[in-house]
């Protein structure tokens, strides 16, 4: 069976501390899974390594996506190979506005895909559906990007930029965090517009309740850099009832 | 004696004999007396003119006027005919006579082309006034206008610097009770174009200037600016961004004196230094005695983009009042690691992250100005400045 995504053995460090201590994962089409794991386990290095940025050293391991290794790979390029990071953090960025940002990043992917650029006009009318389907106000286009947001404000924008770029791989991280119970639901259905049997997502998360709206396939548990348990959507309600405690005894 | 002196006085000979001479006369001495400015002098530690010190330049024998179509409420006449029937303007055109102000006195010293533009009082002026200027190499243009806006007048000035050759000009703005100036500055010179400017603004109670400054071209250019607060409730905004690369070298120094009361300014001045560019900001606040509660913010930030760009700034804050609010800041960094890395992720290309992370940086200065007019062929500006620069 086809995969998206498989990421074999990966070991990686940060400012030469080893975080990702041999992580194995398959994420096949269609497929959604979920990482969940105490702060600092090193969810988002993962994420980070993943998309390519710069300071986190692969020091063992692959990364492929569609069968093609991504390891020396630009970020730039893995996100037109259909990679796209939701991320924690979202960057602000003063004096580019949203629009200007976004349609550099759709046309620079669809130049990648063979496709024709959207000229400003096209751009900007298929920006609106997607910012009315997140039930943004189409102000938030003009503004610089993120600068100033609310917190919920910068993961829906996230959320709107991947609807945008119609990744193959979508990563989210924490998108849930910051975000109140209609946003949450709003988002959520965001993300499931995009799911389809050739797309998958990896959603890190530190709440059950993400998961009821993106129902994952499976679910797994980040410790110290590796996946220390991996089961299916039940396992998240079970860390949720009983904490970390036990699964990170057993793994010790 | 130098190249440059010794062939002034057949620069000067050329000139015409007017109502004007007397200020020829105090330029000429000061300027010998002085010579080039260079590094010595404490205002020009970081600017010399040593590349100027030539005897090949020729004047520009160029007696049309730099303004566009100008507005009913304009009147511009050549500045020797309005001394001549203005007697008491020789003192207010008068150079100075220090070794730094030496540019200054050049101007003087071959004044001729040379205007006093006066604008009404109350006038509301819906079109910017332009004053464009292309050099010719070889060629030293010697402009100096002197402008006053009467009584509550509104107006935009747009002054726009291209072409080679070596600029050298004066710039005096007199805004009376409750005048209101936008003025913006582009100076997109040729890598050979040499650029030496005074900028003279006075500020009468309640007048308000704004000023926008684009260093983008030229080997080396000095934009020197003195601001004086001298009624009460005056404001000034003083904004610019210089774009040196190549081996360029691009100088903002400004001296903002508030000398009245209850006046505000704010100074904003930006540099992307990219290649072997060199960019210079020295500002000077002085708050005189008496003039309580003064508002003056300095800030000047810096990208160094490459490994041999270089910056030097130099903030100098004089306070001699008791009751004010005064601040100044610096800051010197690369583009943002993180902001590159996120548009990365998104799939631009590094270069054209790169690109838009410069425009934004840019663009905080393009905002200063309020009038449209003025504020899109600045963008335009900047936004070829960073191009040919990416
Ligand atoms: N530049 C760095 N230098 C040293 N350690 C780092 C660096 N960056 C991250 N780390 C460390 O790596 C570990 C993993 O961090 P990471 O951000 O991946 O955790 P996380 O699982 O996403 O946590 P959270 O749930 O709090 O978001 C942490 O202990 C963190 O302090
Ligand atoms: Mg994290």
């Amino acid at each position: 069976m086809s995969t998206i995504l498989e990421i074999r053995n990966l070991h990686a460090t940060v400012d030469g501390k080893a975080i990702l201590n041999g992580i194995d994962l398959t994420i096949r089409p269609g497929e959604v899974h979920a990482i969940m794991g105490p702060n600092g386990s090193g969810k988002s290095t993962l994420s980070y390594v993943l998309s390519g940025r710069d300071g986190y050293e692969v020091t063992d391991g692959d990364i492929l996506l569609d069968g093609q290794s991504l390891l020396g790979l630009p970020a730039e390029d893995r996100a037109r190979e259909g990679l796209f990071l939701a991320f924690q953090y979202p960057v602000e960025i003063p004096g580019v506005a949203n629009a200007v940002f976004l349609r550099s990043a759709v046309n620079a992917v669809r130049r990648h895909r063979g496709q024709p650029e959207l000229d400003a006009m096209s751009f900007l009318k298929t920006a609106k559906a997607r910012m009315k389907q997140l039930q943004m106000d189409e102000k938030f286009l003009q503004r610089p990007v993120n600068v100033g947001f609310s917190g919920g404000e910068k993961k829906r924008n996230e959320v709107f930029q991947m609807l945008m770029l119609e990744p193959r791989m979508m990563i989210l991280d924490e998108t849930d965090s910051g975000l109140d119970i209609d946003a949450l639901k709003i988002v959520a259905e965001g993300v499931n517009a995009l799911r389809g049997p050739e797309r998958s997502a990896l959603v890190i998360t530190h709440y059950q309740r993400l998961l009821d709206y993106i129902v994952p396939d499976f679910v797994h548990v980040l410790a110290k850099g590796r996946i220390v348990k991996s089961g299916g959507k039940e396992l998240a309600l079970e860390l949720e009832a009983k904490g970390y405690g036990d699964i990170l005894g057993e793994a010790a | 004696m130098s190249g440059f002196a010794e062939k002034l006085g057949a620069l000067a000979g050329g000139l015409p004999q007017d109502a004007a001479t007397p200020l020829r006369q105090a330029g000429l001495a000061a300027f010998r007396r002085h010579g080039l400015p260079h590094k010595r002098l404490e205002d020009w530690k970081f600017t010399g003119l040593g590349d100027l010190d030539r005897n090949d330049w020729r004047l520009a024998a160029n007696d049309a006027t730099p303004f566009g179509t100008l507005p009913p409420d304009a009147s511009l006449k050549p500045l020797a005919e309005a001394v001549a029937g203005e007697p008491g303007l020789l003192d207010l055109l008068m150079p100075e006579t220090t070794a730094s102000a030496a540019m200054a006195a050049l101007n003087a010293g071959l004044l001729r082309n040379a205007w006093l533009l006066d604008i009404a009082p109350g006038a509301q002026l819906s079109q910017p006034i332009t004053l464009a200027h292309r050099g010719v190499a070889g060629q030293l243009e010697n402009i100096t206008l002197f402008m006053r806006l009467g009584q509550g007048a509104q107006a935009s000035l747009l002054e726009s610097h291209q072409g080679a050759g070596w600029y050298n000009g004066v710039l005096r703005l007199r805004l009376a009770q409750n005048a209101v100036l936008e003025h913006a500055r582009l100076q997109t010179g040729g890598k050979d174009a040499y650029h030496t400017a005074l900028l003279d603004v006075h500020l009468a109670q309640g007048a308000r200037y704004r000023h926008a400054s684009l260093l983008a071209g030229a080997g080396l250019a000095r934009h020197e600016m003195q601001v004086c607060l001298a009624g009460e409730a005056a404001e000034a905004d003083i904004s610019g961004l210089a774009l040196p690369r190549g081996d360029g070298h691009l100088d903002h120094s400004l001296r903002l004196e508030h000398a009245a009361a209850h006046c505000r300014s704010a100074q904003l001045f930006k540099n992307a230094v990219d290649e072997a560019g060199h960019a210079v900001f020295q500002g000077r606040i002085r708050v005189a005695p008496g003039a309580q509660r003064t508002d003056a913010q300095q800030l000047c930030r810096t990208l160094l983009l490459s490994d041999e760009a270089q910056v030097d700034t130099k903030p100098e804050l004089e306070i001699l009042a008791d009751d004010v609010s005064c601040s100044h800041g610096a800051t010197v960094g690369d583009l943002d690691a993180g902001m590159l890395f996120y548009m990365q992720a998104r799939g631009i290309p590094a270069e054209t992250a790169r690109r838009l992370l410069l425009q934004g940086f840019a663009e905080e200065i393009t905002q200063a100005l309020e009038d449209d007019a003025l504020r899109a062929p600045f963008a335009d500006a900047v936004a070829h400045g960073l191009g040919s620069a990416a």
